[in-house]
C-alpha cells in the first residue's frame, strides 16, 4: 500500500514538475540520535532574504517546500532547542532531497515582556479608545467613529448603548451641553478632532461620588487632540406645508469646540405643535433626581390661576396650536485648569390657541343644573433664561461649584368664553420672577468618605392681574357690579444649608448622613374687586389675603443599606424640628411640631428569577402656603377656593410591593407592582356649587386609601417572532368630602383597565404593532356612574431600503358613554424618509392626521358631575422636510 | 544516609517532573466586544515536542469584583456566559481543533479540523517594542485579518484559532480592529499536566456545522428584545447580522 502510494505521489511529482515548472525541497529533519525533529520552521528566503516559501515539519520529521521561482536561495531552519541552521540552495525545477541534521543547543528562552501600545484602555470603570485605531478613514462625523468602537450599539435614530443602557451623556473633555440630547452632538460634530473616546462606567455628575455613591449610569467623554484647528458645524432642518395651511418648522444647530471654549448655539421655529423650549428643557433643569446636593429642587412659588391650557390626552402635534420661537446661546469656557465658567441662556416666545366646547352637568342633594361653555383662548407668552455655571477646583480633593439661575416669563392670556349663552372675556396677565442660587462645596477627605455641603437660596414670584368683563356672582356680592377683577400674588423665599456625608463602607455599604436647615418664607396676597366699568364699587370681606407663612425645618437624616446574600435592607430615618409661624394682618401664630420620618425597604433576589422588592415608609408632611390661608381666591371664571386657617401636618402610611419573574431578556417576562396609601389625615373640601358659581373651602378629614396594582406580562412567540404583552391594572381611591352642606360623603372612585399589544421583530422589511386598551372608570357616592372607553393602534413600518423607510401609525378612540354620532375617533399618520447622504442630507415627508379628523371629545365623571368636552384639533397638512449637517 | 536522600529526592523529582512539564507560555492581551468593551487575558501554551497546543481564555480580569457588583445591582443585563472559560485546543498530530464555547448559556465542545488559514505574506515590517515583526494578511470566515509576526520566534502557534504563520504571531486584529489580539510576554515554564487535558464532562460535543446552526440560526435572543420595546420606539434596522469572530463558513463562501 505505502508503495503504490509512492509511486502515485511519485508520478504526480513528475507531472507537476514537467507541467509547472516547481522546485522541490523535501527531505527529513533529524537530531543527533536520528530522532526526528517536530515542528520545526524552514523557511525559503531569496536573495534579497524575503519569504518565498515556509512550511514546519511533520511527525515524522519530513518537510516539503515548493517554489516557482528559480535561482539562489537560503533554507533557514530552526526549532526549540536546536541551533539554528541556514543551507543555500538552488532552485532550478527541480526536486531536491535534502536530509538536515540539526544540533542540540540549550537556548534559555529568557522572560519576554513586550509593550505596545493599546488602541484600549482599561483604567478602572475608564475604558479608552484611541480614536486613531478604530478610524478607517472614511468616518465623518462622531457617531461613524462611535459605530467601529467595541461594545458600542448606536442604533439608527442615533441613540448609544452600552450592553443594554443607553449613556447619560456625551461630554466635549469633560464638559457637558446636551444630557440626553447628546444625539445633537454626535450626529453633527466632525470626527477629526477627536483624540480619544472615553467610556466612563458607574459614573457620577459629581466627579468625587465616583465610586462613593451608587451608580449605573454610562457616560462618554470626547477628548480633542491638542492640535487641531477649531471649526464651526451644524445642521438645519426644515420643514413646509404646501397646502393651505401654512406650517412649518425650522430647527438649527450651530456648535464651535476647543480646548479654551465651546459654543452651542440653537434655534427652533414651528407651528406644528413641538414645544421649542423642549429642546433645552434638560440644559435649564439637569435630571439630578434624587442626587446629592439637590435641596430646594422642590421649591417653587404657586400661581392659583391657570386657565384655558387643558388639552386633551392626545400626541400633542394633534391639539397644540402655536406659534413657537426660541433661540439660545450656550457657552463653556475653561478659565484655567482649575476653573471652569458656564452660560446659558435662551429667549422664547410662543402663541397658543385653545378651541374647546364642553357640557357640564352637575347634580348632588337636590341641585342640578348644566353648563355650557364654548371657549377660545389665546396666550402669549415671552420667556428670558440664563444660568451661569462656575466650577472650582480647590484641590484635587475639593470642588466648588456655584451655579446662579435668572428667569423671567411674561405671559398674557385672554379668551372669549360663552358661557351658557353669554359671552365673557376673561383676561389674565402673569408673570414669574425667579432668582435661584446654589453652592456646594464637595470635599473627598478620605477615599470612601466625601463631605457635600450645600447652601441655596430662591426668589421667586407670581403676581397675576385676572379680569372678567362680566358679573357672575349676584348670588354671592349684594353690589351692582358688571365686572370683577383679581390681583394676587405668591412670593417665596427659600433658603437652605446642607451638609452631607457619605461613607462606603469597606464591605460596600453605604452609609449616608444629612443634616441640614432650611426656611420657605411665603407671601401670599390677592385682593378680589367687584367693580362697575372702571369704578371699584367693594373689595368684599372674605375674599382678601394678605398673609406670611414661615416654615423652618431642622432636620438630620440617616440612610443605610445592608446587604446580606439575596437581600438588601435599606433603613432611614429623617427627624424634623419645625418652627411655622403664620402671620395675617390680625394675629401671628406659631407652632413647633416635631416629627420622625421612618423608611425601610427589602430587597429579595429569590433567585435569578425571581425577585421582590418592598418598602415600607411613614411620612409626615407640613402644610403648604395654599394650604393655609385664610379667605377665598379666585382660580377661575366661576371658582373660589379657601385654605384652611391653620397649620397642619398630614401623616401618610406608604407600602409598595414589587414581584417580577424571569428577566427583561427571557422568553417570558413577568411584572407586577402593588401600592397602598393610607392617608391617616388628608386635606379634602367643603365646597357649595351653584350654576354660576363654585366655592371650596379645604378641610382635614381622616383616613383616606389608596391601593393600585399593575401587572404586565411578556411572552415571546417563535413560530410568529412576535411578543404578545397583556397589561393589567386596577385602582381604587376613597375619601370623603362636603358638597353643598351635605354630611362628609363617602366617595370610591374604581378603574380598571386591561389592554394586549402584539409585536413583531421579523428581519425582513416589514414590521408590525399591535394593541388595545380598555379602561373602565367607576364613581360610586350614594349613586353609581360608570364608563368603558378604548383605544387601539396599529403601527405598520416598512424598511423598504437602507435608505428609504417609511411608517404609517394609525388610532381608532371609542368612548362608550358619548353619543354614537360622535364616539369613534380615527387618526393616522404617516413618516416618510429617504436618506440621500447618511449624516448629511436627508428628505421627509410627514403626513399628519390624513384622515381630517376635526375635533375629538373627552367624557369625565367625577363625584359631582358628568362632563364632556370637544376639541378643535389641527387639521391635515403635510410636511416636506430637508435636513442637512453642515 | 545521604545515598538514601539522593533516591528519594531523584525519585521525588522524577514524579514532580511526570506532573509538571516545560511549555513556552505566550501571554495575549485580547480587546473585543461583549458586553462592555473588555480587555482579558489569555494564554497560549505549547508543546513543540507533541505538536499541539491550547489557548486559553484567563479568568482572572482586573475589576472583576467591581463588575460583579455591577450585575448584582444592574436588573435588566443579560448574563448568557458560563463560568469556565473558553480555549482552544489544537492537536496537529490527529488534525484536530477542540473549541470550547459557550453557546448561549450551554458549555459546547466544538470538532473542527485544523483550519488551514490562507497567509498572504506582504512585505512590510515594524517595531513592537524592538522586536521586527512583519505583516501577513487573511481572510478567515468572514472577517480580513491583518497579523504581525516574529521570525525570532519560528513558532506556527498563535491566539485563538489563528497559527500557521512562519512564525509567532505577535499582534492580530480584523480590519476594522474590532477584535485585537496582542502579545503581552513569552515565558518557557513548568506547567501542570493539566493544562492540556480536556474535560468532556458535561459538555455538548458537536462538529462546526452543528456549530454554525446553533449559534446564528437562533435570532431568537434579539427578536424577543424587539418585540418587548412600547409603543413610539421604532426600529429601523432590524437585520441582525451575524456577530463574533466567525461570521461566515467555508462551505457558505
Amino acid at each position: 500500500m505505502g508503495r503504490i502510494k509512492s509511486i502515485i505521489f511519485m508520478i504526480m511529482l513528475l507531472f507537476s514538475n514537467s507541467i509547472w515548472g516547481q522546485s522541490r525541497f523535501y527531505g527529513t529533519l533529524k537530531d543527533e540520535n536520528e530522532k526526528p525533529i517536530v515542528s520545526a520552521s524552514l523557511i525559503l528566503k531569496d536573495s534579497a532574504g524575503k519569504i518565498t516559501a515556509y512550511t514546519f515539519s511533520n511527525d515524522l520529521g519530513s518537510y516539503t517546500l515548493q517554489t516557482d521561482k528559480t535561482g539562489k536561495f537560503l533554507l533557514s531552519i530552526s526549532s526549540m532547542g536546536f541551533e539554528k541552521k541556514e543551507i543555500e540552495v538552488l532552485a532550478d525545477n527541480k526536486q531536491i532531497k535534502t536530509d538536515i541534521k540539526l544540533v542540540t543547543k540549550y537556548t534559555p528562552i529568557e522572560e519576554v515582556v513586550i509593550n505596545s501600545v493599546r488602541p484600549i484602555k482599561i483604567d478602572g470603570d475608564k475604558i479608552i479608545f484611541d480614536a486613531k485605531s478604530f478610524s478607517q478613514g472614511n468616518e465623518e462625523v462622531v457617531e461613524d467613529l462611535l459605530k467601529k468602537l467595541p461594545g458600542l450599539n448606536v442604533a439608527s435614530d442615533g441613540t448609544i448603548k452600552v450592553g443594554n443602557q443607553e449613556v447619560e451623556k456625551v461630554m466635549i473633555n469633560g464638559d457637558d451641553m446636551f444630557d440626553k440630547g447628546y444625539k445633537i452632538l454626535t450626529k453633527n460634530m466632525p470626527v477629526n478632532p477627536i483624540d480619544k473616546v472615553e467610556l466612563l462606567q458607574r459614573y457620577s455628575n459629581n466627579k468625587h461620588l465616583k465610586g462613593i455613591e451608587n451608580s449605573e449610569k454610562v457616560a462618554l467623554n470626547l477628548t480633542l487632540r491638542k492640535d487641531y484647528v477649531r471649526q464651526w458645524f451644524g445642521n438645519i432642518q426644515a420643514g413646509y406645508n404646501f397646502g393651505l395651511e401654512n406650517r412649518y418648522e425650522v430647527r438649527s444647530n450651530l456648535m464651535n469646540f476647543g480646548n479654551k471654549s465651546k459654543y452651542y448655539f440653537l434655534t427652533n421655529l414651528n407651528n406644528t405643535g413641538f414645544d421649542a423650549v423642549g429642546d433645552i428643557n434638560h440644559l435649564i433643569r439637569p435630571n439630578r433626581q434624587g442626587e446629592p446636593s439637590s435641596i430646594g429642587d422642590n421649591q417653587s412659588a404657586f400661581s392659583v390661576l391657570r386657565f384655558g391650557e387643558d388639552l386633551p390626552n392626545l400626541k400633542k402635534k394633534r391639539v397644540n396650536f402655536n406659534n413657537a420661537e426660541m433661540i439660545s446661546a450656550n457657552s463653556i469656557f475653561t478659565l484655567s485648569k482649575k476653573m471652569k465658567l458656564k452660560l446659558l441662556g435662551f429667549l422664547n416666545t410662543d402663541e397658543n390657541d385653545f378651541y374647546r366646547n364642553s357640557y357640564y352637568s352637575f347634580s348632588s342633594g337636590n341641585t342640578s343644573f348644566k353648563n355650557t361653555e364654548d371657549f377660545r383662548g389665546r396666550k402669549k407668552q415671552v420667556t428670558g433664561f440664563g444660568k451661569i455655571d462656575f466650577t472650582f477646583d480647590v484641590s484635587k480633593t475639593k470642588t466648588l461649584e456655584y451655579t446662579g439661575k435668572f428667569n423671567k416669563t411674561n405671559l398674557k392670556n385672554s379668551s372669549n368664553l360663552v358661557f351658557n349663552k353669554e359671552l365673557l372675556n376673561e383676561k389674565l396677565q402673569s408673570n414669574n420672577q425667579l432668582f435661584d442660587q446654589k453652592i456646594v462645596f464637595t470635599n473627598k477627605f478620605k477615599d470612601n468618605k466625601v463631605l457635600l455641603i450645600t447652601g441655596r437660596h430662591i426668589i421667586e414670584q407670581t403676581p397675576q392681574h385676572y379680569t372678567v368683563n362680566q358679573f357672575l356672582f349676584p348670588d354671592l356680592f349684594s353690589d351692582n357690579a358688571n365686572n370683577t377683577a383679581q390681583f394676587s400674588e405668591n412670593k417665596m423665599k427659600f433658603t437652605g444649608l446642607e451638609t452631607h456625608l457619605m461613607n462606603r463602607k469597606e464591605n460596600e455599604d453605604l452609609l449616608e448622613l444629612k443634616l441640614g436647615v432650611q426656611n420657605r418664607t411665603d407671601h401670599l396676597n390677592s385682593v378680589f374687586q367687584l367693580k362697575d366699568e372702571e369704578t371699584i364699587l367693594s373689595e368684599p370681606y372674605g375674599y382678601q389675603n394678605n398673609l406670611k407663612y414661615s416654615t423652618n425645618d431642622f432636620y438630620f437624616s440617616a440612610k443605610y443599606r445592608f446587604k446580606f446574600n439575596r437581600f438588601s435592607l435599606l433603613t432611614q430615618a429623617d427627624l424634623h424640628q419645625l418652627f411655622n409661624r403664620l402671620e395675617n394682618k390680625d394675629k401671628i401664630r406659631t407652632q413647633n411640631p416635631f416629627f420622625i420620618n421612618p423608611k425601610i425597604g427589602l430587597d429579595w433576589r429569590i433567585n435569578s428569577k425571581n425577585k421582590i422588592l418592598t418598602s415600607y415608609s411613614y411620612n409626615t408632611t407640613n402644610a403648604k402656603v395654599l394650604d393655609v390661608y385664610n379667605n377665598f381666591i379666585q382660580t377661575g371664571f366661576r371658582s373660589f377656593l379657601k385654605g384652611t386657617d391653620d397649620f397642619n401636618q398630614l401623616n401618610a402610611s406608604n407600602f409598595i410591593l414589587n414581584y417580577t419573574l424571569g428577566n427583561w431578556g427571557d422568553k417570558f417576562f413577568a411584572n407586577t407592582f402593588i401600592v397602598y396609601l393610607k392617608s391617616h389625615d388628608f386635606f379634602s373640601t367643603n365646597s357649595v356649587i351653584s350654576q354660576n358659581f363654585a366655592q371650596a373651602e379645604k378641610i382635614i378629614t381622616k383616613n383616606q386609601d389608596f391601593f393600585s396594582i399593575t401587572s404586565n406580562i411578556d411572552r415571546y412567540f417563535k413560530p410568529i417572532k412576535s411578543n404578545v404583552k397583556l397589561t393589567l391594572g386596577g385602582s381604587q381611591i376613597n375619601f370623603k368630602n362636603i358638597v353643598n352642606h351635605s354630611d362628609l360623603r363617602k366617595v370610591r372612585n374604581n378603574s380598571i383597565d386591561y389592554g394586549f399589544e402584539i409585536r413583531s421583530a421579523f428581519t425582513g422589511i416589514f414590521n408590525y404593532h399591535l394593541g388595545s386598551k380598555w379602561s373602565y372608570n367607576q364613581v360610586k357616592t350614594m349613586i353609581s356612574h360608570s364608563f368603558t372607553n378604548n383605544m387601539t393602534f396599529l403601527d405598520l413600518s416598512f424598511m423598504l431600503h437602507k435608505k428609504f423607510n417609511f411608517q404609517i401609525q394609525s388610532e381608532r378612540y371609542y368612548f362608550g358613554n358619548l353619543d354614537k354620532s360622535s364616539n369613534i375617533y380615527y387618526f393616522t399618520d404617516l413618516e416618510a424618509k429617504y436618506i440621500l447622504k447618511e449624516n448629511k442630507l436627508s428628505f421627509s415627508l410627514s403626513g399628519n392626521n390624513l384622515f381630517n379628523t376635526k375635533t375629538f371629545s373627552n367624557y369625565n365623571l367625577t363625584d359631582i358631575s358628568i362632563s364632556k368636552t370637544e376639541y378643535k384639533l389641527l387639521p391635515r397638512y403635510v410636511l416636506l422636510k430637508v435636513e442637512y449637517r453642515f | 544516609m545521604i545515598k538514601l536522600y539522593i533516591t528519594i529526592s531523584a525519585l521525588l523529582l522524577a514524579n514532580y517532573l511526570m506532573a509538571q512539564n516545560k511549555v513556552v507560555n505566550v501571554e495575549y492581551e485580547v480587546y473585543f466586544n461583549t458586553e462592555i468593551p473588555n480587555a482579558q487575558k489569555a494564554n497560549l501554551y505549547f508543546e513543540q515536542s507533541k505538536n499541539t497546543s491550547i489557548y486559553k481564555k484567563n479568568n482572572s480580569q482586573k475589576n472583576d469584583a467591581k463588575s460583579k457588583r455591577n450585575n448584582e445591582e444592574n436588573s435588566v443585563s443579560l448574563k448568557l456566559s458560563s463560568k469556565k472559560q473558553g480555549y482552544n485546543y489544537f492537536d496537529y498530530k490527529k488534525d484536530s481543533l477542540l473549541t470550547f464555547e459557550n453557546v448561549f448559556g450551554e458549555d459546547c465542545l466544538i470538532s473542527e479540523k485544523i483550519p488551514e488559514i490562507k497567509w498572504t505574506l506582504i512585505d512590510e515590517e515594524k517595531l513592537i517594542d524592538n522586536n521586527k515583526v512583519y505583516k501577513a494578511i487573511c481572510y478567515f470566515r468572514g472577517r480580513n485579518y491583518i497579523a504581525w509576526y516574529s521570525l525570532d520566534y519560528p513558532w506556527k502557534y498563535g491566539p485563538w484559532k489563528f497559527q500557521g504563520l512562519p512564525g509567532l504571531i505577535f499582534e492580530i486584529s480584523d480590519e476594522t480592529k474590532r477584535y485585537n489580539w496582542q502579545i503581552k510576554g513569552i515565558t518557557y515554564e513548568e506547567v501542570s499536566d493539566k493544562i492540556f487535558e480536556i474535560d468532556f464532562a458535561g459538555l455538548k460535543h458537536i462538529d462546526i456545522k452543528q456549530y454554525v446552526e446553533k449559534k446564528f440560526n437562533s435570532k431568537e435572543l434579539n427578536e424577543k428584545l424587539l418585540s418587548k420595546m412600547p409603543r413610539g420606539t421604532s426600529i429601523t434596522n432590524q437585520a441582525t447580522p451575524r456577530t463574533g469572530f466567525e461570521i461566515k463558513f467555508e462551505w457558505e463562501e
